[in-house]
């Protein structure tokens, strides 16, 4: 049983995220570009404050579907990051980020993504 | 009003009969003549007052139903011709009675036409003349219920013809009758000339007062519809009060119907105008909000395009004045630019001189507006000041020292989470090339293949925590004389054309490729020229620079 916790649509964009007890899933698809940074943000912190108030343990990011992510967007998840930071040691949940082998930019990235908060963040990445 | 009519009918036919009774009055025949003329004309009283009953029943109702007005209006257009019939039975039955009781003369018999016919005319005319105001009354309310009554029309020239014939047959017969009773009865000659004389003045009477009546008849309608056309020409005059009635169904008739309908026609183009007049206040009001809305806009967006402008002075002013000049190392020929967008970027680039060859970074921050130019020019002092103190060290050393002084400035002094993707190079006179941090692919462009080789830059991004030395890596790379090595930030490769599509790094190596064999500034110049054809405004600024090894 899953049910809506935030969704953002563009022409090239698209976000949903559901709680999928006990985690929130949040798919990512098209192309995230600068122009959907402060929108994508906001999404995010709708994402976290789901997950920080909900009893929620864990996050997951799906990115497989997500073909390019902008410096802009990837600041705003590194941002998401810092807010799981802040939260009382044990309120933090960990971040999930599951990644597709297909995108040479994700296995750049995401690894110096996970290097913010290794304790927080794990990669995986499916073929 | 519908007993006018009659009595006029029953006082002219009578007093015409009485008159010529009265000059053979001295004979018994003349007696016997007289009241069979009076009984007549009472018989034709009698059916008038019969035939005029839809008349008087409709002038006596207050609101007339339309059955009432049809039998109305039918009695009333009936009603001349009926008098006239009745006038004309009369005179032949007077004449017919007189004719038995004078034992039937010839020259009787020709007075019995003439004095028939012209009786005829006249009663027409009189019934005609006598029965227009209940018509009109009649035609109001017909119109009034929007009922369609038959209309005979009666031609003034008919009318005038008939008024003519009837004066002129009832004077001749009339003489007749005076001298065939003067002949007859064998009359003194005063008592002859008297009926002459009392025949003509009647018969000038008659003519007179027709006269009268036709002029009226002709010039009354004229006179209203002169009066309506004034009215209507009038500056100020009101159409709708301007109908003329129609009182006769002939030529003037058709004048004033015809008149009545330009009345309705101009009322309708009065109408249209007031209603165009209204629509175009309308619209042009409409439009004058629009105008003004557009205005409020075109001011808005002049306001918005000179706060872009002012930024993007702003942001060129503080992106520029960070980079190098004249960029120069020994040993390399090296062109940059670096274009900025509408908001301040984070774009980085500098070429340092240092022993041995010099160093050239290149970076970008992320994110857009202050704190990234901030934080990029927090980078080029940090740089530079470290290259400076360390002018030995490795590129790695030297990426590792920059990030934790620029994480503290970041994190604490700016309260921020930006992060920086950054590469060092670190350049040796003998084309040796030695880079760490990760930013872009570093493009190299080998001159003895033509083709592009793409180096992947290892590590992680400047900001993201104080101390980066464990994941930082050196690697290296050698350029041959003619080799070029491009860098460049994200805005290249983000850039957007009209369909979406990216400019991407196949874009950005087919340019290399292309005008790599130039001078490395023409170089430069060809990849921005590339990606300003190919997304002529940029959301993101981008920087390109090209080193070629000689």
């Amino acid at each position: 049983m899953s049910e809506p916790v935030t969704s953002m649509e563009t022409e090239r964009f698209a976000l949903v995220a559901r709680r999928e007890t006990p985690r929130i899933v949040a798919k990512l698809t098209g192309t995230a570009d600068q122009a959907i940074a402060v929108e994508l943000g906001e999404a995010f912190r709708a994402i976290h404050v789901a997950v920080a108030n909900g009893g929620i343990t864990e996050a997951v990011l799906d990115l497989r579907g997500l073909e390019f992510m902008s410096s802009a967007c990837i600041k705003a998840l590194l941002t998401w990051i810092g807010d799981i930071q802040d939260l009382e040691p044990d309120r933090r949940y960990s971040l999930e980020l599951v990644s597709s082998a297909a995108h040479h930019w994700q296995k750049r990235s995401l690894n110096t993504v996970r290097c913010f908060a290794t304790d927080l963040v794990r990669v995986t990445t499916e073929e | 009003m519908a007993r006018r009519p009659l009595a006029a009918i029953i006082v002219a036919d009578l007093g015409f009969k009485a008159l010529v009774g009265l000059t053979l009055v001295e004979e018994v025949t003349s007696a016997v003549i007289l009241v069979a003329a009076v009984v007549a004309t009472l018989a034709q009283a009698a059916l008038l007052a019969v035939w005029t009953r839809p008349i008087a029943r409709f002038l006596a109702s207050e609101s007339p139903g339309a059955d009432v007005v049809r039998a109305a209006s039918d009695a009333c257009w009936r009603l001349p011709r009926r008098a006239a019939w009745l006038t004309l039975g009369g005179w032949v039955a007077v004449f017919a009675i007189g004719t038995l009781a004078t034992a039937a003369d010839a020259e009787l018999l020709a007075f019995v036409p003439g004095a028939a016919v012209g009786g005829f005319c006249l009663s027409h005319l009189v019934a005609m003349w006598d029965s227009a105001p209940a018509r009109v009354a009649i035609d109001r309310a017909a119109g009034a219920l929007e009922i369609d009554v038959v209309r005979k029309l009666v031609s003034f020239r008919q009318r005038v013809t008939l008024y003519a014939l009837g004066i002129t047959t009832m004077a001749g017969a009339s003489m007749a009758a005076v001298g065939f009773a003067a002949e007859a009865f064998e009359l003194s000659r005063a008592r002859h000339v008297a009926g002459i004389a009392s025949t003509f003045a009647l018969v000038v009477a008659f003519s007179g007062i027709g006269a009268v009546f036709v002029g009226i008849t002709l010039t009354q309608p004229l006179r209203r519809l002169a009066a309506a056309i004034a009215e209507i020409t009038r500056a100020g005059g009101t159409l709708s009060m301007n109908r003329v009635p129609r009182s006769a169904h002939d030529e003037i008739g058709t004048v004033i119907a015809q008149t009545n309908a330009m009345i309705v026609r101009l009322e309708q183009a009065e109408l249209d105008r007031t209603r165009a007049e209204a629509e175009f206040a309308a619209h042009f009001a409409q439009l004058e909000e629009t105008f003004e809305a557009t205005m409020a806009a075109v001011e808005r967006e002049l306001e918005e395009r000179t706060r872009v402008t002012a930024e993007m002075e702003i942001a060129a002013r503080i992106q520029t004045s960070a980079l190098p000049g004249q960029p120069a190392i020994a040993g390399l020929e090296i062109a940059g630019t670096m274009i900025p967008a509408s908001k301040v970027g984070g774009d980085y680039y500098d070429v340092l001189p240092a022993p041995g060859g010099g160093v050239i970074a290149i970076g970008d921050v992320s994110g857009h507006g202050v704190d990234a130019g901030l934080i990029m020019l927090m980078l080029h002092g940090i740089t530079a000041a470290t290259v400076t103190a360390c002018p030995d060290a490795s590129a790695r050393e030297l990426v590792v020292a920059i990030n934790r002084a620029l994480t503290a400035n970041i994190r604490t002094r700016l309260g921020a989470r930006d992060f920086v993707t950054f590469t060092l190079l670190r350049y040796a006179s003998d084309g040796t090339l030695h880079h760490a941090g990760q930013h872009e692919d570093i493009v190299v462009w080998r001159a003895a293949t033509g083709t592009c080789e793409l180096v992947e830059t290892a590590g992680l991004w400047l900001g993201v925590k104080p101390d980066i030395a464990a994941e930082t890596v050196e690697s290296s790379l050698r350029l041959a004389p003619g080799d070029v090595v491009v860098l460049y930030t994200d805005g290249i490769l983000e850039a957007r054309d009209g369909t979406g599509t990216q400019f991407g790094i196949e874009r950005l190596v087919a340019l290399v490729d292309a005008n790599a064999r130039d001078g490395v500034a023409d170089l430069v110049a060809a990849i921005t020229a590339g990606v300003r054809a190919w997304c002529p405004e940029p959301a993101d600024d981008y920087t390109v620079l090209a080193a070629r090894q000689q």
